[in-house]
């Protein structure tokens, strides 16, 4: 005991027997328990920093579930990164108990310091910033590009990593040539008058053949593409490709593998996809689609480009033939593109929701959509979506907000509102990063405050878990039914839930039985009147 | 009448409705039955602190028995919801406060232990770590990596 305190306590006491008295030195777990009980989670997470008995105690999920209960926010599941392990799915319903509701907590509600981008204010971008994109993921730098026609490098500080410097020369856009006159219309199709320039930027640099065939980097002013020097900015070639502004630029030849990432798709307002080959200088048009075209991604594999736009389909353009090989009706409009490990995301929606929906590129079949979740959340367009690093997905919208969802159910975890002034127009994640940008330039964070890394493994895990058990359910289910009904047809879900993906689950480690329950194992105070499982030894 | 044995061989007479408020010596008066001279023995309890015991529970053997636990309650209830004359008697120093918890605990006084204990959590209220560590003496066992893992895991609050 500190002297002090000893003085006090003696002083208080006021006797000698004060000091002959053995004191308690530590209190056991249970009353450490309610003694945290009491406390809001800032104080608790403090107190878990004190030592391991109230490190441990800290992270009972009693705690965390009153803590949420208190934010009127109902326990749900959190996202399998979330779970401590996978075992839960092997009980139908998952327990309680398993999860980790300190880092679910955390990963909801934590403060969120924004990253500042530039010491000064001349450092940061006058208008409306675009696009920010990850350009070499080792060095954590970004490139973002906005109306004030620049591109500006960016990448965090090593003295303080909450801050980011413009780390290479600023590239004017408009050096190679001057705006032409139908440059007013901007590119994510709101109208602005002046001098607002449309720009798209895709990297060759982001993917890995840019090792290899030097680095590239695209941009575009009105209907002019230029193609620079990724590190000096300097230009290469460049082309007049549209009539209207290009609204999204994407490396068709970088994703085939073949020639040195010199190929490039272009998307634009004049609802034309077009290929350049800027060796070759040759453009051809690949294919004119029903109206103003906001995103392109390319598909190797499929041979084919998949654009979206200001039309309510998706549409996949086979780049074979140059023509139109598919179009999935969608009712909304599609304000972004993003590559999954296993497919597709697009994001749209109309003024009061949003939508988000997960394609699978399938070379024989096509588009096949796998499934659509609405936004209700987002009063606005989805504008812009990342976050397969993350393990998540990111979006943002013309109502200030950036959503972070769950990727397994894709329901919103946890919105970032910032200010209903601003209108996102994209978002960009790397594991260090979740950038985005808007109307009157960037803003940023760091992600990994939010949750740990090296999370694709554990998705993969527990989706193989997942798929065990769906497995286990297709079968149990059509031998039920059979005893019910022998004359029962097979059920046809079950052919098209296969295509969704390769079911490789460890079926042979799933109990048969249920285990046995206890009941308040590590919920002292019956709160919550949820049935719990005791740990697994 | 009931008469109470503490650790170092006092004796506390005290009224049955105030013994009473502990559930431990409760349940015991009804197993030995009405008549009973003998002293009901505390062994974990010191004499001090059965006196500081004793006067809490007369002070409350008035109130209306505890409601059980009830969820929408207790969930919005906070620790600096302490009542005037608690917040009189629990102002002790830290070794005492301790050893009523652990008495309350022991005699099973809910009233007493959640006041000790959102005494303690009012202690622990608005410090800093190393702070937290002063007041309660405890000491740090994590080791430097350890240490450095949990001060990730909770950064998001330092700042408050």
């Amino acid at each position: 005991m500190p002297p002090a305190a000893a003085a006090a306590s003696a002083a208080t006491d006021g006797g000698t027997d004060a000091a002959a008295r053995p004191r308690p030195r530590r209190l056991p777990d249970e009353l450490v328990l309610r003694v945290l009980w009491w406390l809001p989670p800032a104080d608790l997470a403090a107190a878990a920093r004190t030592c391991r008995q109230f490190n441990l105690v800290a992270s009972d999920p009693a705690l965390w579930l009153r803590l949420l209960r208190a934010r009127q926010d109902r326990p749900q599941l959190p996202p399998p990164q979330m779970m401590l392990n996978e075992a839960t799915f092997h009980h139908q319903t998952p327990s309680v108990a398993r999860i980790d509701w300190r880092a679910h907590y955390r990963w909801r509600y934590s403060d969120l310091a924004p990253v500042v981008f530039g010491t000064s204010a001349e450092d940061r971008h006058r208008g409306v910033v675009w696009r920010a994109m990850p350009l070499a993921p080792a060095q954590q730098t970004i490139a973002t590009v906005s109306s004030d026609a620049t591109v500006k490098y960016w990448r965090p500080s090593d003295t303080a990593p909450d801050s980011l410097y413009l780390c290479a020369n600023t590239v004017d856009l408009t050096d190679a040539s001057p705006p032409s006159a139908h440059g007013g219309v901007a590119s994510r199709g709101t109208a602005d008058p002046g001098r607002f320039a449309t720009m798209g930027i895709g990297t060759v640099g982001a993917t890995a053949a840019c090792a290899v065939f030097g680095q590239r980097l695209f941009t575009s002013w009105a209907g002019r593409v230029h193609e620079r020097d990724l590190e000096t900015g300097a230009l290469i070639s460049s082309a007049k490709l549209h009539g209207k502004s290009v609204t999204s630029i994407a490396g068709w030849a970088a994703a085939t593998g073949s020639d040195g990432g010199q190929t490039v798709l272009t998307a634009s307002a004049d609802s034309f996809v077009k290929l350049w080959d800027t060796r070759a200088h040759s453009t051809v048009p690949a294919c004119k689609l029903d109206g103003c075209v906001l995103s392109v991604v390319a598909d190797a594999a499929s041979q084919s480009a998949v654009c979206g736009g200001r039309f309510k389909n998706l549409s996949a353009i086979d780049m074979r033939q140059f023509k139109l090989r598919q179009a999935v009706f969608t009712a909304t409009e599609c304000h972004d593109l993003t590559r999954t490990p296993t497919g597709l995301l697009s994001a749209g929606g109309r003024r009061n929701f949003g939508v988000i929906d997960e394609w699978l590129l399938d070379a024989s079949q096509g588009l096949v959509r796998m499934r659509r979740a609405f936004l209700p959340n987002h009063r606005l367009f989805v504008a812009g979506l990342g976050g397969g690093e993350l393990g998540r997905i990111v979006t943002c919208g013309w109502d200030g907000r950036i959503h972070l969802l769950d990727r397994e159910q894709l329901r919103a975890e946890r919105a970032l509102v910032l200010d209903s002034s601003f209108a996102f127009t994209s978002v960009c994640v790397t594991p260090s990063l979740l950038v985005g940008c808007h109307t009157s330039g960037l803003v940023g964070f760091r992600p990994d405050r939010l949750c740990s890394q090296g999370e694709p493994a554990v998705m993969d895990d527990v989706r193989a878990a997942c798929s065990a058990v769906m497995q286990r359910r297709r079968q149990s289910a059509p031998s039920r039914e059979h005893e019910g009904s022998p004359d029962a047809p097979t059920d046809s879900d079950s052919d098209s839930d296969d295509s969704g993906g390769p079911s490789r689950g460890p079926t042979g480690t799933v109990p048969s039985s249920v285990r046995p329950r206890a009941r308040g194992l590590m919920d002292p105070f019956g709160l919550f009147g949820v049935t719990l499982q005791p740990p697994l030894a | 009448m009931v008469k109470l044995s503490s650790s170092d061989g006092r004796e506390f007479v005290v009224a049955k409705e105030v013994a009473c408020q502990s559930v431990l010596i409760k349940n015991m008066l009804e197993d030995l039955g009405e008549d009973s001279d003998a002293p009901i023995p505390l062994p974990n309890v010191s004499g001090p602190v059965l006196e500081k015991v004793i006067e809490y529970a007369t002070h409350h053997k008035d109130d209306a028995p505890p409601p059980p636990e009830d969820d929408s309650k207790n969930i919005t209830k906070s620790s600096e919801d302490i009542e005037e004359w608690d917040k009189e008697f629990i102002n002790v120093d830290q070794g005492t406060l301790f050893e009523i918890i652990l008495a309350a605990n022991y005699l099973d006084m809910k009233g007493l232990l959640d006041l000790g204990c959102k005494t303690v959590a009012n202690m622990i209220k608005g410090k800093t770590v190393e702070e937290i560590r002063k007041t309660f003496n405890i000491v740090n066992d994590f080791t430097p990596e350890e240490e450095e893992q949990i001060r990730k895991e909770n950064e998001w609050c330092e700042d408050r």
